[in-house]
Formats: structure tokens, C-alpha cells, sequence
């Protein structure tokens, strides 16, 4: 028999050719002629169903500006250029929901959405980030000397023209400077930019130095940074768990002991992690040879091994920035 | 049953000038319910339902039609348009909400008996185009039996010519990967 689909078509219309309507159809025919038009019951009973659903799209659809949710204004005249978002006049409280992070602004205030965070260009902002789950990425509040890193906390951000500060209202927040170093910032205090030009001095040697330094307790990519003469005896890493260990890897940028942070990094990279914790101390470990060793070579050699081991991953639009500001590829 | 056709729509309010409804419905009603029980995949309760919307369209029209003309193509674009629409109807998810909501007794539901009897090999064919989305079924109809050119399909379904190609080539596709050959 042929599987041929028009002459299977055809034939089966021949054969349903040969049925015939049934005698009741003439009947329900007549009856549906003969009766008042039907009323579809439940046209009438969506009509405020369809009212309610309309009012609540209505009253909760937030509007957005330059990629910020507008989730509160007060009298705001605002408009957006270039990705910019200029505040003339009145207020608003602009989120970046999938980042977690609102900013309330007043007028007069610049801004942008930069990714993962902001960048304030000119003005004051309130921000309040929600705490950053294991494995995300500090969220980062870009300002004129720096980048402002946060994991969960309340501050408020000032920018003028070429300087600024922050005050840490609870949390914690890292301030990394253009030129790599970094300032831990504690509740109640502020920080200033351009960082003082004193505060690049890095903090004295090790009490005793040894002459050679020892190897370290597992393979370390990077050498020592300049800043340090020479190396110390490697001390025994001791932490709680990966939290803790990012943290005292956070000290450690603080002192500019980058050196001694990726040592941390590389020793917690060879314990047995979840995947995106890994992922974080390789991210946080580029990050450091990058733009605080500004050690090229190790740099990218670092990268291209992330990218090979995670691929696109968490952090990859900041992975191809890392990687173009050490100039991988060229 | 004819008699009883005729005396059902007797009481007709028609201009002398019209065909009567009576006249149209005896001329037409089984090639409309054929027609129909090609798109329902030979389910007699689905092909009747669907003429009884034909003929209740035929007669809303009625005293706009010409009663010297062949309303053969007329007929075949209104039972097209309601056969499709009827389609599109119970894959939504509106109608099956609808449905449960109103509770339809048993026998609305389409029994083995209700199914005309054919061949296996007929049956297969019905149920695999019975597995294509509405679009697609009434296109393989209309242009692979009744040989239907792809503005007349458009029309009737109120659709693009371009579309009409692209659901045939899709249909044919989907019929293909079900073991039919679509030849030429």
C-alpha cells in the first residue's frame, strides 16, 4: 500500500465521502435557528476580571529611565542621553533589580547603568544594595578616582567635579582606586577621593625579612609584587570557610599585600569548593593580577584558563573587560 | 430526513426574490457536512456541529444572496473559515478552561461510533493530520485534495499567501517525519 500522502488524502475523502449527517442534526439546526441569539455567559463575567487585571498592570508598571526602574519619584524632571540619566529636578528612587541595588537621587545628579552597578557622574545618591549572594560579583559603584565594591550595605555616594567621598551607613564596602589601591570603609566612616597621595605608601616590610623567600605552600602563579622587597616565609593560611577567606583576602588588597591575597586565593582554589565559589576566587584572583599586579602575562594566562575552565559563566562581560585592560590578545 | 429538513426551516422569513433557506440547505448540506468531516478527521459529532455553524451563517446572509448563483465556492470559504476557527477554538486554552467550567455531559464527547469507519490505513492518515495545528490541517486539505490555490486558502482563512505556502511546506514536513511521502 502506498504512503503516498495526496493519494492517502484523497482516498480518505472518498471514503468519509460516504457518511451522511444524521437526522438530528436538522433538528438542533432548527432549534439553534429558532432560540434567541446565545448569550456568551462568560463574555460579561471576564469584563472585570479583564478590569482588574488592566488596573493592576496599570498601577504596578513601573516606568525606567536610562535602565533604571523608576520605583518612586517626587516631582522629577529627568531625561536620558547616551545612557546618561540627568536629574534636573525632584527626586526618585532608581533600581536595577536584577542587581538588587537602589539608588535614591536628587536632584541635580548624573548617572549611568554600568554593569554590574553604576557609575555616578556628578551629584549624590543614596545607595542600598541587598546582600550579594555566594558567588556574585561585588556590585560596583563607579565614581571619578574609583570603584566603590559592594556586597550588601547602606552608604551614601557624593561626587563633585574630579573628587568625592562615601559614607558607610552598615555593611562593608571596598574602595579600589584607578591606580589599584584599596580602602576598607567601616559603618560611620567616610572615605575621600583622589586618595591622599600618602596613603600610596604601602605599609612597612615584615618585621623580619628572610633573605629568600621560601616556596610557597601551593603553587603560586604570581611573583611577589614590587612593593615588597622580599617575600616573607609563606604563614600558614587559616579560615573559617569561603566567606572568610574573601574576606581576609579583602584585607589583605587593603594592605596592598596583593601578593599575599593571591597566595590566599590560589591555596583556597585547591580545596574542595562549589562551583560558584570557585568560579568567584579565580574571578577575584584575576581581578587582583590584573589591576593590582598589573602583571600582564599572568594576567591573561590566568584568563584564558578561567574562560576555558567556566566559558561565558558569572562574570563574563567583566572577564572580557579584565582581560582588555591587561591587554590580552594584543 | 429530507422531508423533515424541509419542513424544519418552512417557517424561513425570505425575500421572493432569494433562494430559500430550505432550497440551500437541502442543495448543500451534505457537501458541507463532508467538507467538514475532513477537517474534524472524520468525527461525525465535530463535522455536524461545524455545518450547523455554517447554516446558521447562511442563514443570517441569506437575503443579501443572489438566488441564481452557485453557492458551491461561497460555501466551500464560509466552511473553511468556521472549520478553522472551530479548530483554533478547542486548542485554546480559553476553550478548555470553558469546557471543564460548563461540565459537558459525556455524549458531546466523541465516541468510537460517532467516527466514520475506514480503512486502517485511511484511519492513520486522519490521525496524523489530526496532530498538525489547526493552520496546517486546513492548508494540506485545501490545497493537497481540493486542489485550492494559495489566495483562495488566504481568503478563506484570512491569512497571507505567504503563510499559506509556509504552513503547507510545514505540514507536509511534519506529515513526512510521520512516514508519508509528500511527493511533488
Amino acid at each position: 500500500m502506498s504512503r503516498d500522502l495526496r493519494q492517502g488524502l484523497k482516498r480518505a475523502a472518498e471514503e468519509l465521502d460516504a457518511a451522511q449527517p444524521s437526522p438530528a442534526m436538522d433538528a438542533k439546526l432548527r432549534a439553534r435557528l429558532e432560540s434567541p441569539p446565545r448569550i456568551r455567559w462568560w463574555i460579561p463575567a471576564l469584563v472585570p476580571v479583564a478590569a482588574a487585571i488592566i488596573a493592576v498592570l496599570v498601577f504596578t508598571r513601573q516606568q525606567s529611565i536610562g535602565g533604571f526602574a523608576i520605583v518612586e519619584q517626587q516631582g522629577l524632571r529627568a531625561d536620558a542621553r547616551d545612557g546618561v540619566v540627568h536629574l534636573e529636578q525632584g527626586s526618585a528612587l532608581l533600581a536595577v533589580k536584577t542587581e538588587g541595588v537602589q539608588l535614591r537621587v536628587t536632584a541635580p545628579i548624573d548617572l549611568q547603568r554600568d554593569d554590574p552597578g553604576a557609575r555616578i557622574i556628578r551629584g549624590s545618591a543614596e545607595v542600598a544594595v541587598e546582600k550579594r549572594h555566594d558567588g556574585r560579583p561585588p556590585l560596583r559603584i563607579l565614581v571619578s578616582d574609583g570603584t566603590i565594591e559592594v556586597l550588601g550595605t547602606k552608604f551614601l555616594v557624593v561626587q563633585e567635579e574630579g573628587k568625592g567621598h562615601v559614607t558607610l551607613h552598615e555593611g562593608s564596602i571596598r574602595f579600589v582606586s584607578n591606580d589599584g589601591r584599596v580602602r576598607m570603609v567601616k559603618p560611620g566612616e567616610t572615605l575621600e577621593w583622589p586618595l591622599p597621595a600618602e596613603a600610596a605608601v604601602v605599609r612597612a616590610p615584615p618585621p623580619e625579612p628572610e633573605p629568600v623567600a621560601a616556596a610557597p605552600q601551593v603553587p603560586v602563579i604570581v611573583a611577589p609584587t614590587p612593593k615588597h622587597h622580599a617575600a616573607p616565609a609563606p604563614a600558614p593560611i587559616h579560615y573559617v570557610d569561603a566567606d572568610d577567606l574573601l574576606r581576609q583576602v579583602d584585607t589583605l588588597r587593603s594592605r596592598g599585600e596583593f601578593a599575599e591575597a593571591v597566595r590566599y586565593l590560589t591555596h583556597g582554589l585547591t580545596r574542595e569548593l562549589k562551583p560558584g565559589t570557585r568560579e568567584r576566587f579565580s574571578f577575584e584572583l584575576g581581578i587582583i593580577l590584573t589591576d593590582q599586579m598589573h602583571d600582564s602575562a599572568k594576567a591573561c594566562a590566568h584568563w584564558k584558563k578561567h574562560t576555558a575552565t567556566y566559558g561565558e559563566g558569572r562574570y563574563g562581560v567583566e572577564v572580557q573587560r579584565a582581560s582588555a585592560r591587561a591587554g590580552c590578545g594584543r | 430526513m429530507m422531508a423533515l429538513a424541509l419542513s424544519v426551516f418552512a417557517v424561513a422569513d425570505l425575500p421572493e426574490q432569494s433562494i430559500s433557506f430550505e432550497q440551500c440547505y437541502r442543495l448543500y448540506k451534505e457537501r458541507v457536512f463532508r467538507w467538514c468531516l475532513r477537517y474534524g478527521g472524520g468525527s461525525v459529532a465535530w463535522a455536524e456541529d461545524a455545518t450547523q455553524d455554517v447554516f446558521v451563517t447562511v442563514h443570517a446572509r441569506l437575503p443579501k444572496l443572489d438566488a441564481g448563483r452557485d453557492l458551491t465556492g461561497w460555501l466551500y470559504t464560509v466552511t473553511a473559515h468556521h472549520a478553522y476557527k472551530k479548530l483554533r477554538r478547542e486548542g485554546s486554552l480559553l476553550d478548555k478552561v470553558l469546557s471543564v467550567l460548563k461540565a459537558e455531559p459525556a455524549e458531546h464527547a466523541p465516541s468510537p461510533e460517532h467516527v466514520v469507519t475506514t480503512t486502517q490505513e485511511t484511519r492513520a492518515l486522519l490521525d496524523a493530520v489530526g496532530t498538525l495545528p489547526a493552520n496546517e490541517r486546513m492548508v494540506v486539505w485545501m490545497t493537497l485534495v481540493d486542489g485550492k490555490k494559495g489566495v483562495e486558502v488566504a481568503e478563506a482563512l484570512s491569512i497571507s499567501k505567504g503563510q499559506v505556502s509556509k504552513l503547507l511546506s510545514r505540514g507536509t514536513e511534519r506529515l513526512k517525519a510521520l512516514g508519508w511521502e509528500a511527493g511533488e
